[in-house]
This record gives structure tokens, C-alpha cells and sequence, in this order.
């Protein structure tokens, strides 16, 4: 019994780690540094399943032969006590049942019991936009002529974003965030009619006077995902809540308690599917 | 704060899936790491490379993880192994309470783990503690009688011989295989119960509410080994937990993970395999105190970046 559930322990949690990886699942749970260990530890867990139903084998055939006791550490063909019972349920139940029941994104309730991050200093590992948030060197309030939007035609120079259609620019929640902390770049993008995809988070009890469009940052997994967020100001609108949305509205910049925050009023907005890439890393 | 707990099956799912998924390779090459050094490499081989001298054997004893890794669930057995060849105590007390952090796999492990948090420096941090803390921790045990510190059944045996030696190549291998499975099962029963109390504090409770903890750094370095002790991590993946506590200074997840792997509460029960229960108790105090001045006391800076 022990040596049965011993090898569907390692086939499960060998398939699993290898499922994750096959369907894409595993890009909205890890960082895409991570995607190559979980297929090397699904195929190792595979392997290792392999062998030691080879190694149990070789461990009946080896007592027979010499008869002795000590070393054979292991005894696959052992009764089941109450604690290994208790272990086999421990790791064959919470993985499958997680693996079943997971969404492959986080709720309100997790926003919520997070608390949503509107000023960038809050965040211990943000990158600027194309470079280090270390490294990143004091804006120059006298250049105010820097063309922050995309250009084709122009080699160098300050390049992150392109525009929509409409003209307007398309940004995620975490360049707003950084804009609201570098006047030249703040300067850039207020009053300018920006484009950003997030997810739909009306405060609870309605969404009268607003709601905040989120969308999570992440250092190594979905476990240490921090909820971004730009409040935008304008009507109740019929979006299921935590729904991904794209929001057309006009940048500008308030004074919250001595931080400045991004803010937009609502143009438009549309409902959109997920992002492949759900995470801002 | 309206709100203090509010528990989402599926978001509980999505965040423990994620740890789970991110810390299982690191386990898996730990154990394959164990599995081989178990069976390959006789005990003796380390009672002859370890130095006569008390104060180098100690620090030698502290850097011989870095050589022979091991996590904290494999090393009391082999400590066990070792104490009854006739190793010194000291120097076995120092590879015990090192080899579990001072090792490559941690090191790359929390590297990984901290990436973007200052992941160099929070790796040679944790290190370099746990290196101070097993050297002086070690050099302490050096003064005790032995028969307050091992149970009693745990006398050296120099009669002790290689049982196995007469195994063949594939018996070795096979044995070895059993090794890293039985250790892969042990270690993962812990990780996932970790993982579960960790992910259930991380999506449920309102951050709020331990807001005031991670202001104050003493505050913080006390309740991050709490919980350390609570969660009873292995050491290859612990860093990941520990990374995700972002409000939180650098030192008290220094604290998180170089309590963890000396002192937690599947530790206890495994160190009662050696040491006598009142030894325990000095040990963890002792281990405690030490840990809780360095990380509260040192001038660690928050790392960011990189």
C-alpha cells in the first residue's frame, strides 16, 4: 500500500508540475525565470518515480539475498501507521485540490486584505520603464522637449510607449505610477488621454464617484503579487468586479496626503480578455 | 480597515499553488543532493577531513555545508551518525546548525527567491549569520560536559563499521533513490503544511493589521522568528515565503531565515533524537537570543533593487 501510494505521490506531483508548464498555466502563477524549473523538476519528479519503483524492487530482491536489516531504511511493502496516513493526505489532497479549484488570478478578497498600492515607493523591487528604479538618474526639470511616446523613425532617445487609434497613450498602471514621483514624466502624461488594461475593483458597496482599475506586480510568484492601482473618477459602469477592463480616460495627478497619485477620468471603457501575461514585473 | 480576516477559497488555492510550484524544484534538488551524499559518502570520510583543533574544527564544521549540503530535516539523523563515530561535539554542533543555510542550494535558492529585494545581499547576509550564529552557538557547546548536552544512548562508538560496504554499484544507487524519496516525502509533507499556514496568513488577514509590527524593527525580527518556528520551512524554500513579506525590513527576513532552519517546531521533535530535553531547551533559548541580537541589533540596511 505504502509503495502504491509512494509512486502516485511522485506521478502526481511530477504530472502537475508538467501540466503547469505544457498548458501555459504556470505564467499566472511564476516569473518566467522560474518556467524552466518546473518543467525540470516535473520531469525529475517523473524519473525519480521511476526509479524508485525500480529501487523498491531492488530492495525486496537485496533482503532476500542477504538476509540483513540494517540500511534498508525504507519498507515499501510496511502497513500504514496513522501518521503516514495522515502524510499521504497532507500531500496527495492539497495539490490536487488546488490545482482544481485555483483560478489562475486573485479575487477582491486578496486586494482587499492586501490594500491596494498607489505610490511607487511602496513597492521594494519596481523597475523604471526600460531600466533600474536604482539606477534610474534625476530628471532634468530643463529638459521639458523629451518625446516619451513611441517613434519609428527615431533611433535613439526615450522610447516606452505607443499610441492607440485614438491617440491615446498606451500605458500600464506601474508607468503612471512612476510618473507621479518624476515631474518630467508626470508633465508628459497629465491631461493627455492614456490607455491602460487592468482589472475592474469598485469599492465595496458600489461604485458611485469611482473605482480603482488594478493590476498586479510581481517579484517571483503570484504569492508576493501587490495590487497596483489608479483611482478613476466617473460614473457607475456594469463591469463584473475584478473583470479586465480597458480604460480610455484622461491623466492627472492629485496630492493625496502629500503623495501624488495618478488618477483618470473615466472617456471610455470596454471589457477585454485576460492578458496572457497577467502579472507587471 | 473595515475588515481584518477574509478568507477566499480560491485565492487561498491560487497563492498556495504558486509557492508550491515555485519551491518544489529547490526541494527536489536538495533531496537528490541528500539522497546521494547518504549512501556515497561514508560518515568517516568527514571524521578525517575535519581538523584536531577545537576553534578550527568549529569553523569548519560551520563551513562543510558548502561541500556537503544538507537540509535541517536530513542533518540530525546524519549528526546522529556522526556524534556515534566519535566527532567531536562541537564541531558536529556547528555543521548541524550551518549546513542547513551555508550551503550552494540555499545560497541559490534565496538568490533567486529575494531577486529584485537585494538578492545578493540578502544572500550573503543570511549566510554570513548563520555562519556566526552555528560558530558561536558551537563554541559555547564546546564548554558543556557531554552527558548534559546527548541522550545518554548516544555514546561514541568507535566499533561502529560501514555496514554496507559490501554493496554493489546498483545497491548503492537504489539505495540512494529510496533516500532522496523518503526524504523528498518527509520534507514535502512539511513544506505544503508551511506552505498552506503561510499562504492562509498571506491572502486572509488584512496587512493592516500586522502594519505595526513591520514598523518597528525589533518588533518586527521577534515576530518574523515566531513565525519562522510556526511555519517550519525547509531551508531550500523558506526564502520564498520570506520574499513575500515585502513591507517588512530586510533584517527581520534575515531573522525568518536564519531562525527557521535551526529552530522550529518539527526541529524540536527531531533534535530529541540526540540531545537531552533540557539541552533543547538551552539550545533554543540560546539560538533565539543570539539570532534576535544580530538581526535586531546589526546595521542592516533595506535592500532594494538588483
Amino acid at each position: 500500500m505504502k509503495r502504491i501510494l509512494t509512486l502516485i505521490t511522485l506521478l502526481l506531483w511530477g504530472g502537475t508540475l508538467l501540466y503547469f508548464w505544457m498548458s501555459g498555466r504556470v505564467a499566472s502563477y511564476l516569473h518566467p525565470q522560474f518556467h524552466p524549473y518546473v518543467l525540470a523538476a516535473g520531469i525529475g519528479l517523473l524519473a525519480l518515480a521511476f526509479l524508485w519503483w525500480w529501487a523498491s524492487r531492488e530492495s525486496d530482491a537485496g533482503c532476500q539475498d542477504c538476509g540483513c536489516h540494517n540500511g534498508h531504511d525504507e519498507e515499501p511493502r510496511s502497513s500504514l501507521s496513522a501518521g503516514a496516513v495522515f502524510a499521504f493526505i497532507v500531500l496527495l489532497l492539497p495539490l490536487s485540490a488546488a490545482a482544481f479549484i485555483s483560478p489562475s488570478q486573485f479575487g477582491e478578497a486578496m486586494v482587499m486584505n492586501r490594500g491596494i498600492v498607489t505610490d511607487i515607493s511602496q513597492l521594494p523591487s519596481a523597475e523604471m520603464p526600460g531600466g533600474s528604479w536604482d539606477d534610474a538618474p534625476a530628471w532634468d526639470e530643463n529638459i521639458d522637449d523629451v518625446d516619451v511616446t513611441w517613434d519609428e523613425n527615431q533611433e535613439e532617445g526615450v522610447e516606452y510607449f505607443t499610441r492607440g487609434p485614438d491617440g491615446s497613450i498606451q500605458v500600464e498602471t506601474l508607468d503612471l505610477l512612476f510618473a507621479a514621483q518624476e515631474p518630467g514624466l508626470r508633465e508628459e502624461f497629465e491631461n493627455q488621454r492614456v490607455s491602460i488594461i487592468g482589472q475592474y475593483v469598485p469599492p465595496r458597496g458600489g461604485a458611485e464617484g469611482g473605482f480603482d482599475l488594478v493590476r498586479m506586480f510581481v517579484v517571483c510568484c503570484a504569492a508576493d503579487a501587490r495590487p497596483l492601482g489608479i483611482k478613476v473618477t466617473g460614473e457607475p459602469v456594469a463591469v463584473p468586479r475584478m473583470g479586465w477592463v480597458r480604460i480610455t480616460g484622461i491623466a492627472r495627478f492629485e496630492n493625496n496626503g502629500g503623495v501624488l497619485e495618478p488618477s483618470l477620468e473615466l472617456e471610455k471603457i470596454e471589457e477585454v480578455e485576460a492578458p496572457r501575461e497577467s502579472f507587471l514585473y | 480597515m473595515d475588515h481584518w480576516f477574509w478568507f477566499s477559497l480560491p485565492d487561498f488555492a491560487y497563492s498556495f499553488l504558486s509557492v508550491v510550484l515555485e519551491g518544489v524544484p529547490f526541494i527536489l534538488m536538495g533531496v537528490a543532493l541528500s539522497g546521494i551524499i547518504d549512501v556515497f559518502l561514508p560518515p568517516r570520510v568527514l571524521t578525517r577531513i575535519l581538523p584536531r583543533n577545537a576553534a578550527a574544527g568549529i569553523l569548519m564544521g560551520g563551513a562543510l555545508g558548502a561541500v556537503l549540503p544538507m537540509c535541517e530535516c536530513g542533518i540530525v539523523v546524519v549528526i546522529r551518525r556522526l556524534l556515534q563515530k566519535g566527532l567531536p561535539l562541537s564541531n558536529a554542533m556547528a555543521y548541524m546548525l550551518a549546513a542547513p543555510v551555508v550551503n550552494p542550494i540555499v545560497a541559490f535558492s534565496t538568490y533567486a527567491a529575494f531577486r529584485g529585494q537585494g538578492s545578493l545581499e540578502m544572500m550573503l547576509c543570511r549566510i554570513g549569520i548563520s555562519f556566526a550564529v552555528a560558530v558561536m552557538m558551537a563554541s559555547i557547546v564546546y564548554f558543556m560536559r557531554r552527558g548534559f548536552v546527548l541522550r545518554a544512548d548516544l555514546a561514541p562508538d568507535t566499533t561502529a563499521d560501514d555496514h554496507h560496504d559490501h554493496r554493489s554499484g546498483k545497491e548503492k544507487a537504489a539505495a540512494a533513490v529510496r533516500a532522496a524519496t523518503k526524504d523528498f516525502l518527509d520534507v514535502t509533507v512539511f513544506f505544503v503544511l508551511g506552505a498552506a499556514a503561510a499562504t492562509l496568513f498571506n491572502t486572509s488577514v488584512n496587512q493592516q493589521v500586522i502594519m505595526p509590527l513591520a514598523e518597528d524593527r525589533a518588533l518586527a525580527v521577534g515576530s518574523m522568528m515566531a513565525l519562522a518556528a510556526l511555519l517550519s520551512l525547509c531551508s531550500t524554500s523558506d526564502a520564498f515565503v520570506a520574499a513575500t513579506f515585502t513591507a517588512f525590513p530586510s533584517a527581520s527576513k534575515l531573522a525568518f531565515m536564519v531562525f527557521g532552519p535551526v529552530v522550529d517546531l518539527k526541529l524540536v521533535f527531531i533534535y530529541g533524537l540526540v540531545f537531552r530535553k533540557r539541552f533543547i531547551v538551552f539550545l533554543v533559548a540560546g539560538l533565539a537570543l543570539l539570532v534576535f541580537l544580530l538581526c535586531a541589533f546589526l546595521p542592516i540596511p533595506d535592500f532594494r533593487g538588483r
